[in-house]
């Protein structure tokens, strides 16, 4: 057992003891041992946070003893990029994901105590979730020895150079987005465990908490909501830079399955402003809620497990069917036992008044149109798993049946945010001209398509007349119902804020309206930087041949040209210090006998050569570690070592090989040379990096220069990643891609619109959200400290109107 | 109680519902008989294919189980089933039906023989379906024979016999099940070749033999560009293995050249550009040449006669061209101009292009060309940003304004 798997093993017990109490503390509704949870909760956060640690530190000295850390990093990476391959593939990313969920669950605990039996409840399904991910991490630890990994070597081998990081992962956004989407999952536990609770409790005829948690509810979806938010956004810019195809988004499966959980997560706290404990939503506002980390759980799996897609990684996947597991007790708990509870209830139906138009029903709409929303992307990422499982065909859902579906969706539900904020300022009457106008003016623009690529999809492939009718539809049609939002929103603003009492409410209204006239400009954005992205490509050649042509090259049918001012091309390592490729004549000794057999590269000062009829043989560092170079054929082949020389040699290692000598390294004499200048075969070559330092000109002006270009990484499977060149502009981005191979740069040039603005919206849903979240009078951050200061509302949150 | 069941129950029914609309699916199945032998386990491919021959969605595999097979492919106007049998790939192409069958009883030999009949040990031969996909390739053996088999009957099949890069090509059907009417073995001849330009003709071709597009150009500053592409028919008895020149429109300058949908080299001359070409005997072969035009006229003298002589446009309305008289408007579902009577040789086309405004709206018509796929992938459509943000500001002042005046 390694360190790091006894300080998760510990964790774990610390965990399951705490469980185990609250879970007793519930059933026998007494406060007996409950004191120990806090203590064993925070025992388990130290745990699990010095495991984190340990296993970055040994990332950062590349201690390759574990298999985990030898699969993921290398000796070359800068110091940011092996601290990043900690959270690089499943074992890691479930302990960091761990982690942060021991830390709410802390939290939690510390914010409301152990008091009454459903707070226990609650505390024990968020307990129960860290013990869960904690055991998962168990049966596959990120702490295994490498000897896992490589049953045949010998014990005690450790491999003496790392498999690398992916190539993509080699990405400042690696060290930001994954640990932002995590704490994300990770805060959704919190509303999971109150809504499940809370149905729990109701069918246990205890009634319910939701309505004493609502406060705290709000709290955590707001804030996983921000950092979800936060996560796709940083997910799109990342694939923006290092996919090098120029765009944000592309309905990949991992992309749907947090888009998924982000947009049910609005619907939800769309439908929580409206909870009122005996009125509305009493049964949809905590289903929701409980349901969103289900489905953040079932997309998770669907995408990372592998059990969708074949039934053979059962076998090999640990983590693959913990998941699985997971997903079946949070779509239990989140899902049936709501659902159950609705059905199962005494239909006690509320009388619908005559009126139609009324603010509720407005929010009904709004959460049935994100509802559909959601449906139309989990329906994408699932029905290619059914259809797989029900007639063995796999299909890949294009984007276009995203696109399709989702666009009349949220122009409805644009017109219908338009409607709900006019009706607030103007009243009924007027509000319905409003609607009427920007309806009509929506149908219209549809229609207004000045060429083929204001139409969304004119041909779509799949011919049927839904498809037809919407691809052909102009991208115009977001226009009025933009506009409509930021005219309805600034109407209401301009009324609202002002009438606001306190300056938090002022600030919670400004939020609000920050949040919802972003949304507007990023639908703006959206359809506009993928149909009037244009990209035209250019070849330049010779460029090898030391002689580069840097004349302004012209791009055929644009008013772009480009010009190639030089090329470059290089390895990574360049010149690495002996030892961190070379193993020292100490250490080789050292590791013994279980390097037999390896090919290892070895450094050492000759201090001996021998020349024998067969071969040469040169002692290193006056111990038993030699160098032999059998000869090929008899011939006199020469070896070019003096002594006192430090050399480095590659080849095969062979352990008590010859009588007088501990080790013999057997290799060529292409392998063997000083260590002040390594042959080419020895020294290891990572990264191979091609790209052209160039310029870009529009009408003869420039509008970027930069280098561009390719890494491509040798030792993992000829891997290659772009180096693009991006010059963000207020109207559109000029983004470059440079192919360069034998002496030819294929040059493509992408001008992408309305980064600017889908950047700023992003900026401005990420501000709203946080002003919300800090300032809103009944649920917020601040007010609620100040609250507490003043010592009015004690214990239980205050219950104000929300809006 | 009842009204929830019935709700929960159609939103279930709603989802299905939804699936069948989000991709729709059609069983293809079909019967593989092969005679003297069997298919089981054989692959099967379905592409879904367009009305164009293109690729519709992806493929879906599956294998012969006995004689039978059977999947469901995405929903298309046409199916490409290939199936893999003994190492050489069988097609049919299903149009309004989805069920193939297919029998491979036949077979097919042949010998390769010099001018002076005597074999010839260095060729290769490959054996193309009448839809154009490659079936089986060999060699010729020491005798020079060859043979390909199971095949389909009463099946069109294109032999092409390639000697020192020299292709000879035949066209063959195999005899109907049981009858005779069909060729089961035949004898390739392959004279040397000829570099005489006299037996190509320009002829056949869709929708003709001569075929120029016309191209506007990206904005009001640029050129219009022009690719010609023509359909050389080898009349003689001879491979022809040579250049040929194609003679420039008035100013015009080459930018690039093909040959069977492949870019390739080119040599400017005093008048046009000469490209080597390989036409087989009483065969076809396309080349084109791209040329950028020097102003907004066109005018072209020919210097082959041509049949028929099609001009279609990419970025013009044929109605807004105004072309000389032994032009008119065509009847094909791609707005052209094709020739009054037939061209000879030394007779001239003009076509005087109307100025372009704005941005030329990359609507695609014409034939499918190589240097027309790489002029349409360089587009770089005008982001109307003022415009847009423009009306936007407008619409949300001026509801402003609407709102407090009314």
């Amino acid at each position: 057992m390694t360190p790091g798997t006894i300080l998760l093993a510990v964790a774990f017990l610390a965990l399951v003891s705490a469980t185990g109490l609250l879970v007793r503390a519930y059933a026998a509704d007494d406060d007996q041992y409950v004191e120990y949870v806090t203590p064993l909760l925070g025992g388990a956060v130290a745990l699990l946070t010095s495991a984190l640690g340990y296993l970055t530190y040994q990332f950062v000295t590349t201690d390759y003893s574990n298999a985990y850390v030898w699969q993921n990093t290398a000796d070359y990476l800068p110091l940011l990029y092996r601290i990043t391959g900690v959270y690089a593939a499943n074992e890691g990313s479930i302990l960091l994901w761990a982690t942060i969920v021991s830390f709410v669950a802390l939290s939690a605990a510390l914010l409301r105590g152990m008091e009454g039996r459903d707070t226990k409840l609650v505390q024990s399904l968020t307990v129960g979730v860290v013990t869960y991910f904690v055991g998962m991490l168990l049966l596959r630890s990120p702490f295994a020895p490498v000897g896992s990994e490589l049953p045949n070597a010998p014990d005690g081998y450790v491999p003496t150079s790392g498999q690398g990081l992916n190539a993509l992962l080699v990405d400042p956004y690696m060290a930001i987005h994954p640990p932002v989407m995590f704490a994300s999952y990770a805060l959704l536990t919190m509303p999971f465990a109150i809504g499940a609770a809370h149905f729990i409790s109701l069918l246990r005829g205890n009634g319910g908490l939701y309505s004493t948690w609502i406060g705290s509810v709000t709290r955590w979806l707001r804030l996983s909501w921000l950092f979800l938010t936060a996560a796709v956004a940083l997910g799109g810019l990342w694939s923006y830079t290092v996919l090098g195809w120029g765009g944000i988004w592309a309905w990949d499966p991992v992309e749907t399955a947090i888009l998924v959980p982000w947009l049910f997560l609005t619907a939800t706290m769309h439908a929580v402003t409206r909870y009122r404990p005996d009125g509305e939503y009493t049964i949809l506002a905590p289903a929701m809620t409980a349901t969103t980390f289900a489905l953040a759980v079932y997309t998770t799996s669907v995408v990372r497990s592998g059990v969708f897609r074949s039934v053979h990684s059962f076998a090999s996947g640990g983590i693959g069917i913990s998941l699985l597991v997971l997903m079946g007790i949070t779509a239990v708990l989140g899902v049936g036992v709501p659902f159950g509870y609705w059905l199962l209830r005494d239909g006690e139906e509320r009388t619908s008044t005559d009126e139609w138009i009324t603010r509720s029903n407005m929010l009904h709409g709004a959460v049935l149109l994100l509802g559909l929303l959601t449906f139309v992307s989990l329906w994408g990422l699932t029905f290619p798993v059914l259809r797989d499982a029900v007639s063995g065909i796999e299909v890949s859902v294009e984007s276009q049946y995203y696109n399709l579906w989702s666009f009349p969706l949220v122009v409805a539900a644009l017109l219908l945010l338009g409607f709900y904020m006019d009706f607030d300022v103007e009243g009924k009457r007027r509000a319905k001209i409003g609607l009427g106008v920007f309806a009509v003016a929506t149908v219209v623009a549809a229609f207004i398509a000045p060429s083929e690529t204001w139409k969304l999809t004119p041909n779509p492939a799949n011919g049927s007349l839904f498809y037809q009718l919407i691809g052909n539809v102009s991208a115009l049609a977001v226009l009025p119902p933009v506009a409509y939002v930021c005219l309805g929103m600034f109407k209401r603003a301009a009324e609202r804020i002002p009438a606001a009492a306190g300056r938090d409410a002022k600030l919670k209204e400004a939020g609000i309206t920050t949040i919802h006239v972003g949304v507007a400009l990023l639908v703006l954005s959206l359809p506009f930087m993928y149909l009037f992205a244009g990209q035209a490509s250019v070849m330049a050649t010779g460029l090898a041949s030391g002689a580069v042509d840097s004349s302004e090259k012209p791009i055929e049918g644009t008013d772009y040209s480009v010009r190639i001012f030089g090329y470059s091309s290089s390895e990574f390592p360049r010149n690495p210090p002996v030892d961190t490729y070379a193993l020292s004549t100490q250490k080789v000794l050292e590791r013994g006998q279980s390097l037999n057999g390896t090919v290892q590269t070895v450094s050492g000062t000759v201090t001996n050569i021998r020349q024998g009829p067969r071969a040469t043989v040169v002692q290193l560092d006056g111990s038993g570690v030699w160098v032999g170079v059998p000869q090929a054929n008899g011939s006199s082949a020469s070896v070019s070592v003096q002594e006192g020389q430090q050399i480095v040699a590659k080849g095969r290692l062979m352990w008590n090989f010859v009588p007088n000598a501990n080790a013999m390294v057997l290799t060529n004499s292409s392998m063997i040379g000083s260590a002040n200048a390594p042959p080419e075969e020895v020294v290891p070559t990572r990264v191979e990096a091609n790209g052209v330092s160039m310029g870009v000109y529009r009408d003869g002006s420039k509008v970027t220069s930069g280098v561009a270009g390719q890494r491509k990484y040798v030792q993992q499977g000829g891997m290659q990643v772009r180096d693009v060149l991006i010059e963000r502009g207020l109207i559109s981005d000029t983004y470059v891609i440079v192919g360069v191979s034998d002496g030819t740069a294929s040059i493509t040039v992408k001008r992408i619109p309305m980064m600017s603005v889908m950047r700023l919206s992003i900026l401005m849903l990420l501000a709203g959200m946080s002003l919300v979240l800090l300032y809103d009078p009944a649920h917020g951050v601040r007010s609620r400290t100040r609250a507490k200061k003043a010592e009015s509302a004690a214990g239980t949150d205050v219950e104000t109107a929300d809006d | 109680m009842a009204r929830k069941t019935t709700l929960a129950i159609a939103l279930v029914f709603a989802s299905i519902a939804f699936a069948a609309v989000a991709a729709g699916a059609t069983p293809i199945s079909g019967t593989v008989t092969v005679e003297n032998g069997t298919a089981d386990g054989a692959n099967v491919t379905v592409t879904p294919m367009t009305q164009g021959f293109q690729q519709a969605a992806k493929p879906v595999r599956t294998q012969i189980d006995g004689e039978e097979f059977s999947v469901n492919a995405p929903d298309a106007p046409l199916y490409l089933v290939q199936v893999v049998h003994d190492g050489a790939v069988h097609y049919e192409v299903l149009r309004n039906e989805t069920s193939a069958s297919m029998t491979l009883n036949q077979s097919l030999s042949g010998t390769v023989v010099n001018a002076s009949g005597e074999p010839r040990t260095d060729a290769a031969v490959e054996l193309t379906s009448s839809s154009g996909y490659s079936v089986d390739r060999t060699k010729v053996d020491s005798n020079g024979t060859f043979s390909f088999g199971p095949l389909k009957p009463n099946a069109t099949y294109r032999v092409q016999v390639t000697v020192d890069g020299v292709p000879y090509v035949r066209t063959i059907s195999t005899p109907g099940a049981g009858a005779t009417n069909g060729t089961d073995s035949i004898t390739v001849e392959t004279p040397p070749p000829t570099d005489d330009e006299s037996v190509l003709n320009v002829s056949g071709g869709n929708p003709a033999s001569h075929v120029v597009q016309v191209i506007a150009p990206q904005n009001a500053s640029q050129s219009p560009s022009a690719v010609e592409t023509l359909t050389l028919r080898n009349e003689g008895d001879k491979p022809f293995v040579g250049s040929v020149e194609l003679v420039a429109p008035k100013g015009a300058q080459p930018y690039a050249a093909m040959f069977q949908g492949r870019q390739t080299d080119y040599q400017k001359t005093p008048r046009g550009v000469s490209l080597n070409v390989t036409v087989p005997a009483n065969s076809t072969a396309r080349v084109g040449v791209a040329w950028d035009l020097r102003g907004r006229t066109l005018e072209k003298q020919f210097d082959r006669d041509a049949d028929s002589v099609a001009v279609v446009f990419r970025g013009y309305q044929p109605e807004n061209v105004t072309h000389s008289e032994n032009l008119e408007a065509g009847d094909a579902p791609i707005p052209l101009l094709t020739n009054t009577e037939p061209i000879s040789a030394n007779d001239t086309i003009r076509l005087d292009l109307p100025a372009v405004t704005g941005s030329a709206s990359a609507s695609a018509n014409g034939s499918g060309t190589a240097a027309q796929a790489s002029a349409e992938s360089n587009s770089m459509p005008e982001f109307p940003a003022l415009a847009l943000f423009g009306g936007l500001v407008a619409t949300v002042a001026g509801g402003f304004v609407a709102y407090r005046v009314l």
